[in-house]
Formats: C-alpha cells, sequence, structure tokens
C-alpha cells in the first residue's frame, strides 16, 4: 500500500516537473531576436577566430549599426571543436542566434528544419552595390560561383539556404629575400616550368651553402591540397572521354563511375602527369613530409629553413605575421598548355571558381526578423564592404571585382579558363581516397621510385579506394531518394503541384539515373 | 498482506498508469514541439521531422471517413523514414497504403499509396522487389491518371526499363525504345520533360545515335525544365553536342542561353570560346 502510494507520489511529481518543463517551452519568447531599448538586436554566430576575421566583422557591424540605428548585431565566435555540438543544442533547444555559419554539421534534413531558403533574396540586386560597378547584377551573380557551390545550394531541396563572405585559394608563397639570393630575381615563377629553374638553382645553392635547406616546406595537408590542384588540372582529357552526358563536370560521382567501368585509372596519361608532377614536387621537400602538419610547414618556412610553402589565402595574415622577411605571392606551380612535357593534352588552366567560398552564412528559423538578418547579410557580402574587409583581415571576400588592396591582388581568383578535369575534395568526399594516397604516397618518394613502380603498385587499391568512396555516395544517396519520397508526397499534399514539385521530381529522377548508372558500374 | 490474487491485479493496474503517462508525455511533446508554429504532420514530413510527424498523424482523431483516410496515408509516408528503421514498421508502412489502395486506387489519396507502394519495391527495401515495383508503375500507368505521382510512376518504370531490365542482357536499343513507347502515355508536361531528359542522357550513355539524343535535349527545353541546375545542364549538353553534330545554329542559341541564365557557371568560359568559334564559321 505505501509502496503504491510513494510509487503515485514519484510519477505524479514526474509529470507535475514534465508539465511545467513543457510549457516553459510551450510559452516562452520565440526566436533569439531581441529588443533592447527598443533595438532590434541581431546575433551572428561563427567559428572563424582566426586573427583579422573578428576585427573585420566587427568594423563591418559598426558600418552597418551606423546606417541603422534601431538595429544592434553581436558576434558570436564559437571555437570550432565544439562548434558541432553548440550548433545542434542551440537549434534544437530553440535559442539559435539569427544567423549561423554553415558548414559543419549542415544537412539536408537541418538546414530544411532550421533555417530559411534565402533563394528569393539572391535573384534580385543587391542594394548596398548602387553606385558600384555590379550594381545591376543579380545578386548571386555577384559571387564568383553564381551561388552553386556546397553549403550555399542545396540541390534535394532546390534552395540556396548560404551566402558566403570570404573567398579561399591556393598559392605560393616566397620568401623574397632568399628568392633574389637564390635565383637573382624577385619575381617569383608563375608556372611549372619556371619552377623547374628555381629548381635547379636551388639545387646548386644548396650544395654550395651546405646545410638542411629544402626549397619547398610541405606538409600532408598541403601536399594533400597540391595532388588535388594537379589532379583538376591534368585529368581534363579524361573529363571530355568520360562524359557521356556532354556535362564536362568533373564530380567524384562522374569520374569514380568511369574509373569503375574501366574508362580511365591510374595509368591514363593524366593521371601518370599527375604522378610525375607530384614526385617532383614532392622531391622538393622535406623527407617525411606526409607525416608533417601544417604548423611544422609553416614553421620551417618561418625559420627560413625553406624557399616556398604552396598554402592558402586562409594562412595570409598568420604568414605576415610571423615571418620576419618580405614575402611574395605567385599561383601554385602548375604547368600551362605551352609546357614541353605537361602542356601537351591540357586545354588551358582552370578557373579557381569551384569550392573555393568559404564563411557561409545562414538564417535560422528561429530568426523573427528574417528581413532583417538577410539585409545585414547583404551589406556583410556588398561591394564597398569587402573592400573593407578585406583590407582589415588579410583575406579575400567574396563578393566579386572588389578593388583589393595591392598586396592581395595575387590572390583574386582566376574567373575564366576550361573547366577542371576531376574536380573533387579529398578528404571531404572521399576519405578512402584520402587514405589511399597517406598510406601510399611515400612510395613515389622513396630513393630510386619510379612512377612506372609507383602505378603496378598501387593502381589496384586507386581503383579500390574510388569503389568505397562510391559506395558511400550510393548509399547516401539511396537514403536522400527515400526521404525524398516522404517530403515529395507531403509536398504535394500541402500545395497544389507547382514549380517546386515539378524540381523535385526532375532532381529525383536524375539523381536516381545515376544512382542506377553507379549501381551497375559497382557490380561489374 | 497481498494475495497473489492482488498482486496481479496490481500488475496490471500499473501499466495502465504508466500508458496513461506516457501518452500524456506524447501529447504534451507534441503540443509543445508543434505549438510554436502550428504544424500539421504534413508539414513536419515536409521539414524531414519523421518521427514527430508519425506522433502527429497517430494522435489525430480524424472525424469523417475521407479524414481517416488522409491520416492513414500520412502516417505511412512519415513511416517510410521514421528512424530508426525497421522491418516491422515497414510492414505496417505497407499495410495502411494497401488499404488505402483497396478503397479506392484511383483519387489522389489512393494514386499517392499505389505510388508509394511501388517506391517501398523500388527503393525503400532492404533487397528491391523491381518486378513488384513495375507492377504498380504498370497499375498507375493503367489509371491514365494526370497526378503528378502517376505520371511519375511511369517516369520510374522507364528509369528501371533502361537500367534494371527485367533480362539484364536486353540490348542498350531495345531498353531505349521501350522506354520510349512510354512517352504516349504521358500527359503531364513536366513529367514529358523528365522522360525526354532522361531519354536524351540514357541515349548517350548507352551509346545511341546522337541526332536521336539532341532531338530528346530539345524536346525537354520545349516542354520546360523546372530545376535551375538541370536547365543550365540541360542547355550546355545541348549546345555542346549540337557542335559536334554541326548544328551551328542550335549550340549557338543554346550557348547563349546558357549564359545568360549561369554568367557566372565554370563552364562559361567554354561556351565562349565555342560561340566565338561557332560565329567566325557562320560568317557568309
Amino acid at each position: 500500500m505505501k509502496d503504491r502510494l510513494l510509487q503515485k507520489i514519484g510519477f505524479g511529481l514526474l509529470a507535475a516537473a514534465f508539465v511545467f518543463a513543457a510549457g516553459r517551452v510551450m510559452f516562452r519568447a520565440t526566436g533569439a531576436t531581441a529588443r533592447t531599448n527598443g533595438k532590434i538586436v541581431l546575433r551572428f554566430a561563427h567559428w572563424n577566430l582566426h586573427g583579422g576575421l573578428r576585427e573585420a566583422y566587427e568594423q563591418a557591424i559598426a558600418g552597418y549599426e551606423k546606417l541603422h540605428p534601431d538595429i544592434i548585431v553581436e558576434q558570436m565566435p564559437v571555437p570550432v571543436r565544439v562548434w558541432p555540438t553548440w550548433q545542434r543544442t542551440q537549434l534544437v533547444g530553440g535559442t539559435a542566434p539569427d544567423i549561423i555559419q554553415l558548414g559543419r554539421g549542415t544537412n539536408d534534413e537541418i538546414v530544411s528544419r532550421y533555417f530559411r531558403p534565402l533563394t528569393a533574396a539572391v535573384l534580385q540586386p543587391n542594394p548596398y552595390n548602387a553606385g558600384t560597378p555590379i550594381a545591376r547584377e543579380r545578386w548571386r551573380d555577384t559571387f564568383a560561383d553564381g551561388l552553386t557551390g556546397d553549403n550555399v545550394y542545396f540541390p534535394n531541396l532546390q534552395e540556396i539556404y548560404g551566402v558566403p563572405t570570404l573567398q579561399m585559394n591556393m598559392r605560393a608563397f616566397y620568401n623574397r629575400e632568399l628568392l633574389e639570393k637564390i635565383s637573382g630575381r624577385t619575381e617569383p615563377p608563375q608556372n611549372y616550368a619556371e619552377f623547374t629553374v628555381l629548381m635547379a638553382k636551388t639545387e646548386a645553392w644548396t650544395k654550395a651553402r651546405g646545410g638542411n635547406f629544402v626549397l619547398i616546406a610541405g606538409s600532408g595537408d598541403y601536399a594533400t591540397h597540391v595532388f588535388q590542384r594537379l589532379i583538376q588540372s591534368q585529368t581534363q582529357a579524361e573529363l571530355y572521354a568520360n562524359d557521356p552526358d556532354y556535362l564536362r563536370t568533373g564530380t567524384l560521382l562522374l569520374m569514380g563511375t568511369a574509373v569503375l567501368r574501366g574508362g580511365w585509372d591510374l595509368r591514363s596519361p593524366g593521371m601518370q602527369r599527375v604522378l610525375t608532377l607530384f614526385q617532383s614536387l614532392g622531391r622538393e621537400m622535406a623527407p617525411g613530409f606526409f607525416q608533417l602538419k601544417r604548423d611544422d610547414a609553416l614553421l620551417a618556412f618561418a625559420q627560413q629553413s625553406s624557399l616556398v610553402i604552396l598554402s592558402g589565402s586562409w594562412d595570409y595574415s598568420l604568414i605576415q605575421r610571423e615571418c620576419a622577411f618580405p614575402v611574395v605571392v605567385a599561383p601554385l606551380p602548375l604547368p600551362t598548355p605551352d609546357d614541353p612535357t605537361f602542356g601537351r593534352d591540357l586545354l588551358g588552366v582552370a578557373p579557381e571558381t569551384q569550392s573555393s567560398l568559404d564563411a557561409i552564412y545562414g538564417v535560422t528559423q528561429a530568426c523573427p526578423h528574417p528581413e532583417v538578418a538577410v539585409d545585414f547579410l547583404r551589406y556583410l557580402a556588398s561591394y564597398r564592404v569587402g573592400g573593407q574587409f578585406a583590407a582589415t583581415s588579410q583575406r579575400l571576400p567574396s563578393t566579386l571585382g572588389v578593388d583589393l588592396p595591392e598586396n592581395l591582388r595575387p590572390f583574386a581568383l582566376r574567373t575564366d579558363g576550361p573547366v577542371p578535369g576531376l574536380n573533387f575534395s579529398i578528404n571531404d568526399s572521399s576519405p578512402d581516397f584520402g587514405r589511399w594516397l597517406q598510406t601510399n604516397a611515400f612510395r613515389l618518394f622513396e630513393p630510386g621510385a619510379t612512377v612506372a613502380d609507383f602505378t603496378d603498385q598501387t593502381a589496384g587499391s586507386f581503383r579500390a579506394a574510388f569503389a568505397s568512396d562510391l559506395r558511400r555516395v550510393h548509399d547516401t544517396q539511396i537514403k536522400t531518394s527515400r526521404r525524398g519520397d516522404s517530403t515529395l508526397v507531403a509536398q504535394l499534399v500541402g500545395d497544389p503541384p507547382g514549380a517546386k514539385t515539378a524540381q523535385m521530381i526532375t532532381t529525383q529522377v536524375l539523381r536516381e539515373m545515376e544512382l542506377y548508372r553507379l549501381q551497375n558500374a559497382l557490380e561489374r | 498482506m497481498c494475495s497473489p490474487t492482488a498482486a496481479g491485479r496490481d500488475a496490471r493496474r500499473s501499466p495502465s498508469i504508466v500508458q496513461r503517462l506516457r501518452l500524456g508525455v506524447i501529447a504534451l511533446t507534441a503540443a509543445a514541439s508543434t505549438h510554436a508554429a502550428g504544424e500539421s504532420g504534413w508539414d513536419l514530413t515536409a521539414h524531414y521531422r519523421f518521427n514527430e510527424a508519425r506522433d502527429a498523424f497517430g494522435l489525430a482523431r480524424p472525424v469523417t471517413p475521407t479524414e481517416a483516410r488522409l491520416n492513414r496515408l500520412g502516417l505511412a509516408n512519415a513511416l517510410l523514414n521514421v528512424q530508426p528503421r525497421t522491418d516491422a514498421t515497414l510492414t505496417q508502412c505497407v499495410g495502411l497504403l494497401e488499404k488505402v489502395v483497396g478503397e479506392n486506387v484511383g483519387d489522389d489519396a489512393g494514386i499517392t499509396a499505389l505510388y508509394l507502394l511501388g517506391r517501398i519495391d523500388q527503393i525503400h527495401r532492404a533487397t528491391p522487389d523491381l518486378a513488384a515495383a513495375r507492377r504498380r508503375y504498370t497499375q498507375l500507368a493503367d489509371g491514365g491518371s494526370p497526378h503528378p505521382l502517376a505520371q511519375l510512376g511511369i517516369v520510374q518504370l522507364a528509369l528501371l526499363t533502361l537500367y534494371r531490365p527485367l533480362v539484364p542482357t536486353t540490348p542498350p536499343v531495345e531498353r531505349l525504345a521501350a522506354a520510349e513507347a512510354l512517352a504516349a502515355r504521358l500527359t503531364l508536361p513536366s513529367a514529358q520533360s523528365d522522360l525526354q531528359l532522361l531519354l536524351a542522357r540514357s541515349t548517350l550513355f548507352f551509346g545511341g545515335a546522337k541526332e536521336k539524343a539532341l532531338e530528346h535535349f530539345l524536346a525537354a527545353r520545349k516542354l520546360g525544365i523546372a530545376p535551375d541546375r538541370v536547365r543550365a545542364d540541360t542547355a550546355f549538353s545541348t549546345a555542346e553536342l549540337a557542335r559536334e553534330l554541326g548544328h551551328t545554329h542550335v549550340a549557338m542559341e543554346c550557348y547563349t542561353a546558357f549564359l545568360q541564365d549561369n554568367p557566372r557557371d565554370v563552364r562559361g568560359w567554354t561556351a565562349r570560346q565555342a560561340l566565338v568559334a561557332l560565329a567566325v564559321t557562320t560568317v557568309p
């Protein structure tokens, strides 16, 4: 009897606590934006804690608040390590800031549930670009890729959810004093052929001087980026030969399926050139460089143990700050079509516009003043603010055509050129290919190693790595299609058939056509 | 002193308290989670909130038989993607959908349920049953409805005919002919366009006649292509193919349309170079 009473009291307390908690959730103020002294407070969260960026955002905020005295914008920098958990908690708890950076832990489901589509906004000109050379352009066309990249455009949802604020690209950073000492000139090499001249001069200089000096400060991270750029530059012919749909977009799905179907492999001319070039560049790095980290390479460069580091625009601010010598920036040493050895099958140097946009922001569903949040993003990614942003952050703003400070001009994206070949992000979209590179690259740099031997040893695992990555793509696509069935039906029941459902259907049909092609290739 | 009989009675009573509490918890959770936006089960499903949608449909108290039928459809539709994914859930889903179909296969709810049954056989089962999927889609095609999902069922039938034929050794030319024959059964322009796109790209993929592929691409463009990216891809592919086949004016028109709509596409330089080269060849 006593037990039953206690049990009932326990359940009663539990129920009361739940009702109280549910009531709090039900009746709390929704949305993150609050009003302080009649002003709208807009909060935006990101993980860009690198030097200069927070200051640049702060400067942009000050400019915006001056234009809009009734709005306060608060910046919320969050360490990247805790970002995914923090973000999820905020979104699920309904306490998310108005604007949140996209890209870590944001997928179709999260975006559809917690973020607002920005498609309608980006199809109109950005009013903050008035009076500038890009005044009449649709806002989306003021970005290098027309807002079609990852974490910006979500193809399964048929919507744009993100606005990028930065451009990223790879460059070669040279120690100008050493460059002059070794090569007799301050103008850095502009392509691979010129770089080979510098290689020879550095070898002679190092022999004469003695000591440990290597031309390139290398690390596994940087080498992977370079390998990726070499593949993009050297597999244009492979793309054209394996593109049945005449699409000319070398996605992992298209090119990987071609590998499985036997259309090309490690023995193809393009990949043989990639390996030869990679071996040539890798031999100019410290032995075992693939095991070194980014910081090791930066330290070697800062200590003047190397003449050049092949890195990204994201490191420029740090390099400027940490290096006690002038730095000169040039394109990566890639072959051009006039290269006597590597230029024959090249269509040209590809543009850098794909996957180059970063610091992407979305507006959350919790934001009660979405028009204010979108307006702030318009301001942040506008022509004039872009110039200030570049000067303060020492990084490239996402808006095209911005008048850059003199020292940033070598970073300006190449926007024209023939399409790249296999164009993928090695570690993000193809982890098994990344592992293949990580575990096999050393074979290329062993004394006496040849590209032919490397090819014989690793051609099988090259194919297997693609197959493994593509199985993952296949499983993801199946899940996407399954979820798409329910959302499509819900959409059709909710609204009369319209453009949105027609978009969803076409996308699904073509995705499944590619899925079946992949399935057939995987079964071979 | 508790007799065994009393204990048994208590044991039977306890679950009812727990059950009542559990129902209360579900009700409050559902109320709390949907209160802010007043979202229906369909809204929740449209935003990938399948588990919440299942609860919402489960708690609904439909008044009329029509509402009850639509609620069953909504519940089945949500169950398709409820986590964790189990055979039991899929079986429950099939049962609900078959009931909806059994009541009337010709109205919107019946067509939707039949389409979903086809999709379950095609893509939701751990081991797809493509023969069953084909039967469901054929039944949809035979109904002759202009409903988007009935029309999509015919496009799915074409997809299976092309890439997963009943006889795997069916030559590509026969697959293409069989898929093309389905065009006559489509009445909705967007579905006709989808089939034309499928035929164009599959003709090229299987090494069929390029002139035929070009015809399909042009037909799809004429019918209209809804998604921006697919419209961009199709304009570019059509231009490249037309150029290769010597249809200069078609190629120029498609390159121009592509550039107008997609000034920042990575293929822009290729299109502009092609236009310059084609302009030279067309100078009288």
